[in-house]
């Protein structure tokens, strides 16, 4: 039966190994080793290209032979590598196009390699009093990896979603070079190197990218806040925001029986950050809230001890919905639950969700999508971007577990 | 103006069958092959346009106007022309000014005024729900009456819809804090060139994956047909703060600004003008947020005796574009930055603290403080633009404005080089705005004039063909917010180079027989200054 990212047609593995390295220069391929040795099933054929013209000549050579091709960077998500080809893939390591090629701390940007580790990426920032704009501090993965699951983050000053690089370079599935300018907006017509961002490599593969870097902040504050009224601490938690200095971070829970717990990050120089934590206190308060200024979060404030259950992307009036219901039955789950909120935009939030397992992503997604508009939107773009990869990349060879289009992000 | 003979205006036409099935659908009333109204959709603002009706050639005629009412009618309309093999053009206010409603290749304008209903706003969620054809303003005043903004403010307000800004992506004023239009989108619906409705997914606010939003947003009705969106609204600032300074040139007010935005101030407006622009800006009476079409006005400024005299010397001055850039340039006048800061959305007062903070870090860079006035005349006058190009037209000369984008490191370089290329050329200013943290916009402001129309159509396109070589060659955007339709077609491409394949790809996946809009973003023939063509009638 064939498996999910299965190209139809390709040969055996060994002859696929055999007739790549036919068809390259001497020594472009080689043994599996880093994370491409933690590939399962396990690739035919590993290549570390150092530039894009390698990428370019393993990409003919892999069309050539019909061999699918499975981009991988720190192997950070190899977890959800469900779907690589059973038949045989050539495994295409970003490992070696890596490092910073060049930095304008004036303009907030760095230029670097799709292989190099955020970790890394995040320490040269350091070096110059920078950070890179949406990058979790810990996350273990490469720039590639990170771009290819992320077309938009929110933006440090305006609270906005913005795209994720200010500007990326690589090849399309047809070998064809993409690189988009570095400027901070355009009017260009369509985003077309967007295609390089979000889609799971499904398009392309990137081998470069300016990201976008904001000062280190001088303090950090965490405000704590309880609230008896579970709809007095949702209240707040909407309006942050809307605050002239929104919190880097805030989240919520909301659990049957106890106080509800709001923790609020705020940064910036000592003056602004305490300024900020100034307004927010005095708002929650204002709701009935009790603050308290914290050393640093206890608990789970940046995501760890996370409820080991469904996540989801929900309006501020769905969780509304949801608290003035006893939270759980509007999201499909029988019996109250443990809610925890966080990343607060203007239209709404992340929502996370200790579920029975008798509920599930499934469940979750139709309570919130009762009339399926949204299920219809996305198989909508799904189509029209799967034509677009079809004209692209015929045999579909390029990532083919990667699904692009909402819910994208698959990949090793 | 004298010098260019007016050909005879050759309009394509339809088939009748067509015609009929179109007035079956929509109504009589509804679909115009009237002389009238066929003229009114062949040209935008593009003053190129314009200075070719002057001569009184009507280059792009479209064979026929339809109005449809809703979304299903803009499908129908959409079904009908693909069988038909006819070209459809979408068109909104028609003030875009790079001839993107331009039917080169003849076909159907559709005009989608009437489709203006504001279908939702879910004040909760913060959650508008729009058709396409309402009219920046009206949508602006209904969302304040109800508490909200939507926080885009571009100076064609009163004329322009929000199709418009979407298929362009527009910038508004405020984009420094609320963004471009697509950082406010959340979703789309549209008619696909197949008439079928399609709708993207809600995208919520942070972090998000892959879209077709990035590629249907800003691409001018070449992939279909946008008829709604869901975007995000604010609710109205509490307090503002207006300030401005002067700097005494562009580099120290381009580090001010960039200052500001790395110190994370987020002020709403920041919008410095050159030596020149400054002088308009400070001429009071009647100059405009943006001084363009105050040019006629303010000129009395550098000592020319009368308005009337003006009038008519005005061509000439132009002709000597080097001596009149020369001399603009000695003028003692400084740069102004105009400053203002929104805040207390929720309540607080931490926004004051941006804006105590402003003044001393302008200080730092040379500036004086100009006080509140400027800033606030500025504000007051926000939207007065746009509508007097006519005077400078009808003197003979023409008028236009470029607005590219870049990083903060290659703006001064770019601003220089452009001014250089063309102080031959055309009497030339800018100013600076749309600013973002890595870098902003620059809006130059370019008048010429020639012994006829002719040589002003030459002249025009030796201007455009200067300036985009330098922007090209200084990888900045040959658009930030004007978008690119007929006439940036051909720099577009440049820009693009190997990926204008991906953008051939894109157009054929969606828009195989390449009737929607043809001929824009350098795509489906038709480049800019072919004439179009259809069947002769």
């Amino acid at each position: 039966m064939a498996r999910p990212g299965d190209v139809p047609g390709v040969s055996s593995r060994g002859s696929l190994a055999a007739r790549l390295r036919d068809r390259l220069p001497a020594g472009a391929l080689e043994a599996p080793a880093g994370p491409t040795a933690r590939l399962r099933p396990a690739p035919v054929a590993c290549a570390l290209p150092a530039d894009p013209q390698a990428v370019g000549v393993l990409l003919a050579a892999a069309r050539a032979e019909r061999a699918p091709v499975v981009v991988v960077g720190e192997g950070s998500r190899l977890g959800s590598g469900a779907g690589l080809p059973a038949g045989g893939y050539l495994a295409l390591s970003s490992a070696r196009l890596s490092g910073v090629l060049e930095s304008e701390p004036g303009s907030l940007w760095l230029r670097a390699g799709a292989g190099t580790p955020l970790r890394e990426l995040a320490a040269r920032a350091a070096e110059l009093g920078l950070r890179p704009v949406g990058v979790e501090p810990d996350d273990p993965g490469s720039l590639g990896g990170f771009l290819a699951r992320t077309a938009r983050v929110a933006d440090p000053i305006t609270g906005l979603d913005q795209p994720a690089a200010l500007s990326v370079e690589g090849l399309l599935a047809d070998g064809t070079p993409i690189a988009s300018l570095a400027a901070p907006r355009s009017a260009c017509g369509p985003e077309y190197a967007s295609l390089l961002l979000g889609h799971g490599g499904a398009f392309g593969v990137i081998t470069a990218a300016r990201v976008k870097l904001e000062p280190l902040p001088e303090r950090r504050l965490v405000l704590g806040l309880t609230f008896v009224d579970p709809a007095a601490a949702l209240e707040l938690f909407r309006a942050l925001p809307l605050h002239d200095f929104p919190p880097r971070r805030a989240e919520l829970e909301l659990a049957p029986g106890r106080e509800a717990r709001l923790l609020v990050c705020l940064e910036g120089d000592a003056e602004l950050a305490g300024r900020a934590l100034a307004d927010v206190r005095r708002a929650g308060e204002a709701q009935g809230g009790q603050g308290e200024e914290l050393e640093q979060a206890r608990g789970w404030l940046g995501g760890a001890g996370a409820p080991d259950g469904l996540e989801a992307w929900v309006s501020h009036g769905a969780v509304a919905r949801g608290l003035a219901s006893g939270l759980a039955a509007p999201f499909g789950l029988a019996g109250p639950a443990l809610v925890r909120l966080d990343r607060p935009g203007l239209n709404g939030c992340r929502l996370r969700l200790a579920a029975p397992r008798a509920g599930g992503p499934d469940r979750l997604r139709r309570a919130l999508d009762p009339e399926g508009r949204e299920a219809r939107a996305a198989a909508d773009e799904r189509e029209l971007l799967g034509r677009l990869r079809a004209r692209l990349d015929p045999d579909g060879l390029l990532n083919p577990q990667a699904l692009p289009g909402p819910g994208a992000g698959g990949g090793p | 103006m004298p010098g260019m003979p007016a050909p005879a205006t050759v309009f394509p036409e339809l088939p009748a069958s067509l015609l009929s099935a179109l007035r079956a659908k929509l109504g009589e009333e509804h679909v115009s092959t009237r002389e009238e109204d066929l003229l009114a959709c062949s040209r935008d603002m593009w003053p190129r346009s314009l200075i070719r009706q002057r001569a009184g050639a009507i280059e792009h005629p479209p064979a026929a106007v339809v109005w449809p009412g809703d979304e299903a009618q803009v499908a129908e309309v959409v079904r009908l022309a693909g069988a038909h093999g006819a070209p459809v053009v979408p068109f909104g206010a028609g003030s875009g000014v790079c001839g993107g409603t331009l039917p080169v290749r003849g076909g159907l304008i559709l005009d989608l005024k009437r489709l203006d209903r504001i279908l939702a706003l879910d004040e909760r969620d913060r959650l508008l729900e729009v058709e396409v054809g309402v009219m920046g303003e009206v949508l602006e005043r209904e969302l304040v009456r109800r508490g909200f903004s939507l926080g885009h403010f571009p100076s064609s307000i009163l004329c322009s819809t929000v199709g418009g800004w979407l298929a362009g992506r527009s910038a508004g004023q405020c984009s420094s804090r609320f963004g471009k239009i697509e950082d406010i989108v959340r979703s789309l619906r549209w008619v696909d060139a197949a008439g079928r409705v399609r709708e993207t997914c809600l995208r919520p606010c942070g972090v998000s994956p892959g879209s077709l939003d990035a590629l249907l947003l800003g691409s001018e009705g070449t992939l279909g047909v946008l008829t709604s969106a869901r975007l995000a609204v604010w609710p109205l600032a509490r307090e503002r703060w207006l300030r401005a300074f002067r700097f005494p040139d562009v580099d120290a007010g381009l580090r001010a600004m960039a200052g500001m935005l790395r110190a994370g101030l987020r002020p709403s407006v920041l919008r410095l003008y050159d030596e020149f622009d400054t002088l308009l800006a400070r001429s009071g009476k009647d100059d405009a947020g943006d001084p363009r079409e105050s040019l006629s006005a303010s000129l009395p400024a550098l000592a020319l005796p009368a308005r009337a005299l003006l009038a008519r010397s005005l061509p000439m001055v132009l002709r000597a574009p080097r001596l009149l850039n020369r001399v603009t340039g000695l003028l003692p006048t400084g740069c102004l930055l105009v400053v203002i800061v929104e805040g207390g959305l929720a309540g607080g007062q931490a926004w004051r603290l941006a804006a105590e903070r402003i003044p001393a870090l302008c200080v730092r860079e040379g500036a004086s403080d100009a006080g509140e006035g400027p800033a606030l005349h500025w504000w007051k006058n926000r939207y007065a633009i746009s509508y007097k190009q006519s005077g400078l037209f009808s003197a003979g000369a023409f008028v236009d404005t470029m607005e590219v984008a870049a990083t903060w490191d290659r703006l001064p370089r770019l601003y220089r080089a452009v001014r250089k290329a063309l102080e031959p050329l055309a009497f030339v200013m800018a100013h600076f705005s749309h600013a973002y943290r890595e870098g902003g916009s620059i809006y130059f402001t370019f008048a010429g004039a020639a012994e006829d129309d002719a040589g002003a159509a030459v002249l025009y396109d030796r201007i455009w063909d200067a300036a985009q070589a330098v922007v090209l060659s200084a990888g900045a955007t040959v658009s930030h917010h004007h978008g690119v339709g007929f006439s940036k077609a051909r720099y577009l491409v440049r820009q693009l180079g190997p990926a204008q394949a991906l953008a051939e790809h894109l157009k054929a996946s969606l828009d195989p027989a390449g009737s929607m809009n043809p001929g824009k973003l350098g795509l489906g023939g038709g480049g800019a200054g072919e004439a179009h063509h259809g069947q002769a009638r």
